[in-house]
């Protein structure tokens, strides 16, 4: 019997979508940055436009966690394009509950996603690591991931919101 | 999108054609949009093609929400120094506001400084610098042997 199941998330699992959300962010000292709510997910993800989608491992009953949480891991994700090779899936974030790694979730996780990118005719996953999370880094590297980064010089650049506002209302 | 390819001597690595970017961009489920610039013409004069493009799509911020992503600003060469980049620009800012987005993002590729300054002076940051945040990618041949297929 597998001890994990990874399965598409439902409208149901916000909460436990939140809860792994700001697990994840405490992991990387952002924990007061995580603004989203439960209603935010929800309308974000399961409305009539979902601006991600998200996978979730499940453990049995025999395993669940103290609190007695079934999802012990997630994955979200969107589709993005570029215009010269066309569709991409963007890997927003993944994450496993520390108490279940090593398992094989993370890499059942990432198959799946590979699958998912494959049907859909994406030519690449993309995603973005922190250079001083090196477990991270090592995890991609093994299974043939490119730092773009280091390797091409893309740099990240981002436009807060009150910069959007600065630019939208001046003439 | 050749001239864009050009201007960064890639045009070899564009592999898609114009159906693709018209079932993808047109299509029930779009996956991206875009915003043409156009010089307005003289009276009696037909339009002509567009000078400048932004193109761009909406992406998720598992700590902050909607997102807008943009992908490609161009303007052609003859065209540039006159505002149409910093037009194009506001107009994608106002599209994301509308949809309830929080922040934009785009990538700038190191040693492309006269981009950097025209993103910073409008109040971006580089996170790749600021905060180690690099790009990375998973695709060919590695993407199809994760997916379990048989090679």
């Amino acid at each position: 019997m597998a001890s994990f199941h990874i399965r598409a998330a439902r409208a149901e699992d916000c909460s436990d979508l939140l809860r792994l959300i700001k697990e994840l962010a405490k992991y990387e000292d952002m924990e007061d940055q995580v603004i989203l709510t439960e209603k935010d997910l929800l309308e974000d993800g399961f409305g009539e436009h979902p601006f991600y989608h998200c996978l979730v491992a499940e453990v049995p009953k025999e395993v669940w966690t103290p609190e007695e949480h079934c999802v012990v891991g997630f994955a979200m994700y969107y589709f993005t394009y570029d215009p010269w090779i066309g569709k991409l899936l963007y890997l927003e974030d993944f994450y496993v509950m520390s108490d279940y790694r090593g398992l094989g979730i993370g890499s059942e996780i990432l198959k799946k996603l590979s699958q998912v990118a494959v049907k859909s005719r994406c030519s690449s996953m993309h995603f973005l690591v922190a250079e001083w999370n090196e477990p991270s880094i090592r995890f991609y590297k093994r299974r043939g991931a490119s730092d773009l980064s280091t390797e091409e010089g893309w740099r990240l650049f981002r436009i807060d919101k009150e910069y959007l506002l600065k630019m939208a209302t001046e003439e | 999108m050749y001239g864009i390819a050009e201007h960064h001597q890639l045009r070899h690595q564009v592999t898609i054609g114009a159906q693709d970017l018209q079932a993808d961009g047109f299509g029930p489920n779009p996956f991206y949009h875009c915003l043409l610039a156009e010089l307005l013409p003289r009276p009696g004069e037909l339009p002509g093609p567009p000078v400048g493009y932004a193109l761009f799509f909406f992406g998720y911020s598992v700590n902050h929400g909607r997102l807008v992503y943009l992908e490609n600003l161009y303007v052609e060469a003859p065209y540039r120094g006159r505002g149409i980049g910093k037009t194009l620009l506001s107009e994608v800012a106002k599209v994301s506001l509308a949809h309830g987005c929080v922040e934009m993002k785009l990538m700038v590729m190191e040693g492309n400084h006269r981009a950097a300054a025209f993103y910073q002076g409008l109040g971006a940051c580089d996170t790749t610098a600021d905060e180690g945040w690099h790009c990375v990618e998973l695709g060919g041949l590695a993407l199809h042997r994760l997916a379990g297929e048989e090679l």
